[in-house]
């Protein structure tokens, strides 16, 4: 469903993603995973079109023109609403833009994720979890075929993380797909079918949990498997014992 | 526990934030992005012009005042003074009082050190002109009058200066529960009425300003009755103050103490009440019964989007107000209607532009809208503004006597829109990110080649004057120069 080639993101002189190539296809979740500042956030932008980027990006076999942009469902990391508005009158603009007819799905999901206490508020009044649900109901009012969530279940309660990750699961059943950041390794294991791990901007593993685990020829929780492919287990031994 | 100078120094840090908070603001666009680090080594440096300002226009003030040298001239200055300094600091005070000093409550700091930093912090806002004034007027009364007048002009200006930070500080806490607030029916009127009373108070200081000296002729005509009420005035401040430096006596004496007495108090319930900020109050809003959207088409929901921001922002409704203004400011400068325009048609592209910087940072990239339709609903509101601004220059000039072309304007409308469209497309293709994206010379060509397709209908005209063809030919151009505007709408890509 997407596909990215030779992606190359630089600010500056600093090169944040080093030509990364990666496939998310139907039917499937994907987790980018790395450190801060590994370029996961860099690579979700490009898709997005929000920072300049030299390579490939295709979306169902199409650059990703104004068309396409329907067919994407985008939560960024920071948020990206308009805080003098309230909830309701947010999803009203995105729905206008998006040319949503009823209002239905977008009523279904305020209640799933329980904002109708919030909608008559303004936003800049809301909690970070608050918004941060704001911003998936935007992302998700329009059925759209590609899910791209950049570190989706910050600030989320256990409740609307369990509905965001069962929604993620019915999404891909249907034929959509996910591509989702996150640091959290659990959350990573139990969701995702394929995984990158990308490190100071380029991927250095690729493949199901298992594939992982044989490329970095161990056994154990993903947590283990990421820090000995991104070389930061030695680090942590030697400040774990520097501090005690 | 730290010293004062150390407090100062933290002071200094809110004070920073506070002035990044309040250009941030005022600008009004996303400035997520690209710029920002600018953005934040200008606030600084845009206050201090600001205060620099501020402080020249005092100072020339209080020389003009000191030459009157009468009763009303003295007065006159201490109320231009506190009206004037409410007015200039009212937006940043606003802005104070949604600062986060939480972080303090974390270091080893006492509460008593905190309410400290919040209070000169609050000092901060004012120092320049506060201190400036304090001795300004009273050397110039000095110079002017007998030496010692130079004590009581200082407590008059002390008291005024405080009266005016106990003003703008209930003013300030008392909008800003009601700003940014939604709400329905009267509430919604009422908060609209208030940000226009929020964003007025910019204009009132510069319409004073610009007729300063034009205001302190005008009130010396008042000299006579002043003097033949003299017992009441003496008893009134800030006329008691102007009694005390010209002919002290008794009454005029016992009454500035007494007034000095409720400049202790409210300076004493100013600091109480910087010390006590709290977070933004939002009023209880009950769940709806039952959820009912609004979802319209893509124009529409752009515009109805900006409305409500503009309603909400008071840096934006200023834009929206500042054609106008300054249109009948030129007018009232001795202008004509046609050459006051291009100054309307300006700030009407600075509101678009400000718009559009939102959607050009993110709505645009995120959403499946065609640019051409973007363009469409913020030209939609910059013609709004526009051809209220000249309706409202229309009344002016019809209560003035004369009667403007109404067929001569009628006919600008589609030129107007064409060069709005012209003026958004290239800037968008230079480069907005905000209003103060494009270089100075970018924005001034821009403007200067939309100002020439504003007025090429009228110029096409004039080769005619006279005849019947003269409404024709501008009408023709006026229409080519739409078609343009609307070709470029179809196919921005």
């Amino acid at each position: 469903m997407l596909e990215i080639r030779n992606l190359v993101v630089k600010y500056g002189n600093f090169t944040a993603v080093k030509g990364i190539s990666l496939e998310v296809r139907e039917g499937e979740i994907f987790g980018l995973l790395g450190p801060n500042g590994a370029g996961k956030s860099s690579t979700i932008k490009s898709i997005m079109g929000l920072v300049e980027f030299e390579g490939e990006i295709k979306l169902m076999n199409k650059k990703i023109g104004v068309k396409e942009r329907n067919l994407i469902g985008y939560v960024p990391e920071e948020f990206m609403l308009i805080d003098v508005l309230t909830p309701m009158e947010f999803f009203e603009f995105i729905a206008s833009l998006r040319g949503i007819k009823s209002q239905e799905r977008i009523v279904r999901l305020i209640y799933a994720f329980g904002l109708e206490k919030y909608v008559n508020k303004p936003i800049t009044s809301l909690s970070l979890g608050t918004k941060q649900k704001v911003a998936i109901v935007a992302a998700l009012m329009h059925e759209p075929k590609l899910l791209i969530l950049d570190e989706p279940l910050n600030g989320l309660d256990a409740k609307s993380s369990r509905i965001l990750k069962e929604m993620m699961k019915k999404h891909v059943e249907k034929g959509g797909a996910v591509l989702f950041s996150t640091h959290i390794m659990e959350i990573a294991e139990k969701l995702c079918d394929r995984i990158a791990v990308i490190n100071q901007g380029t991927i250095v593993a690729e493949g199901t949990i298992e594939e992982l685990r044989k490329k970095a020829k161990m056994e154990g929780s993903l947590e283990d498997i990421f820090l000995k492919l991104t070389g930061e287990d030695e680090y942590i031994r030697g400040v774990i014992n520097a501090l005690s | 526990m730290p010293s004062l100078r150390e407090l100062w120094k933290i002071s200094g840090i809110y004070y920073r934030n506070l002035n990044f908070l309040t250009l941030i603001e005022s600008r009004t666009s996303h400035t997520k992005g690209v710029g920002i680090e600018k953005l934040a080594k200008n606030a600084n440096r845009s206050v201090v012009y600001n205060k620099i300002f501020i402080s020249l226009i005092f100072l020339f003030s209080a020389i003009f005042a000191a030459m009157e040298s009468s009763v009303m001239g003295y007065a006159a200055f201490m109320l231009l003074l506190m009206f004037l300094f409410s007015f200039f600091f009212l937006q940043t005070v606003t802005y104070f009082f949604q600062l986060n000093f939480q972080l303090l409550y974390t270091l080893p700091i006492s509460p008593e050190d905190i309410r400290k930093v919040m209070f000169l912090t609050f000092v901060r806002i004012f120092d320049i002109p506060l201190i400036l004034n304090l001795f300004a007027f009273p050397l110039a009364v000095s110079i002017f009058n007998l030496w010692y007048s130079a004590f009581p002009a200082f407590f008059g200006i002390l008291l005024s200066e405080l009266f005016s930070v106990a003003i703008v500080t209930s003013l300030s806490k008392f909008f800003y529960t009601k700003l940014s607030q939604p709400s329905g029916g009267w509430k919604e009127v009422l908060r609209v009425i208030f940000q226009i009373i929020w964003a007025a108070t910019f204009f009132i200081f510069y319409a004073v300003m610009m007729w300063i000296r034009t205001l302190y002729t005008r009130l010396s005509l008042y000299e006579p009755i002043i003097e033949k009420y003299a017992l009441i005035f003496k008893l009134i401040f800030p006329f008691n103050f102007s009694y005390l430096i010209l002919s002290p006596d008794f009454i005029s004496f016992g009454s500035s103490i007494l007034f000095l007495f409720f400049g202790y108090l409210s300076i004493r319930w100013t600091i109480n009440n910087i010390s006590r900020i709290k977070e933004l109050k939002v009023e209880e809003v009950p769940p709806p019964e039952k959820i009912r959207m609004k979802i319209t088409g893509q124009i529409y929901g752009i515009i109805r989007k900006d409305i409500k921001m503009i309603s909400r922002n008071p840096g934006l409704l200023m834009l929206v107000f500042l054609p106008t203004f300054e249109g009948i400011l030129l007018m009232a400068l001795g202008n004509s209607l046609t050459a006051s325009l291009y100054i309307v048609f300006t700030f009407v592209i600075i509101l678009t532009y400000t718009l559009f910087g939102f959607e050009k940072l993110m709505i645009m990239k995120l959403l499946p809208i065609p640019k051409g339709k973007v363009y469409l609903s913020k030209i939609f509101i910059g013609i709004l503004v526009f051809g209220i601004s000249l309706v409202i220059m229309d009344i002016y000039l019809f209560f003035k006597g004369e009667f403007p072309d109404i067929v001569e304007q009628l006919i600008l409308l589609p030129a107007a829109f064409s060069a709005g469209v012209v003026c958004l497309y290239l800037g968008d293709r230079i480069g907005i990110k905000r209003s103060a994206g494009l270089s100075a010379l970018g924005f001034i060509l821009i403007v200067a080649l939309g100002n020439v397709m504003l007025y090429l209908p009228g110029i096409g005209g004039l080769l005619f004057k006279g005849s019947t063809e003269q409404n024709l030919v501008a009408s023709l151009i006026s229409l080519i120069e739409f078609l343009i505007g609307v070709a470029i709408i179809k196919t921005a890509r």
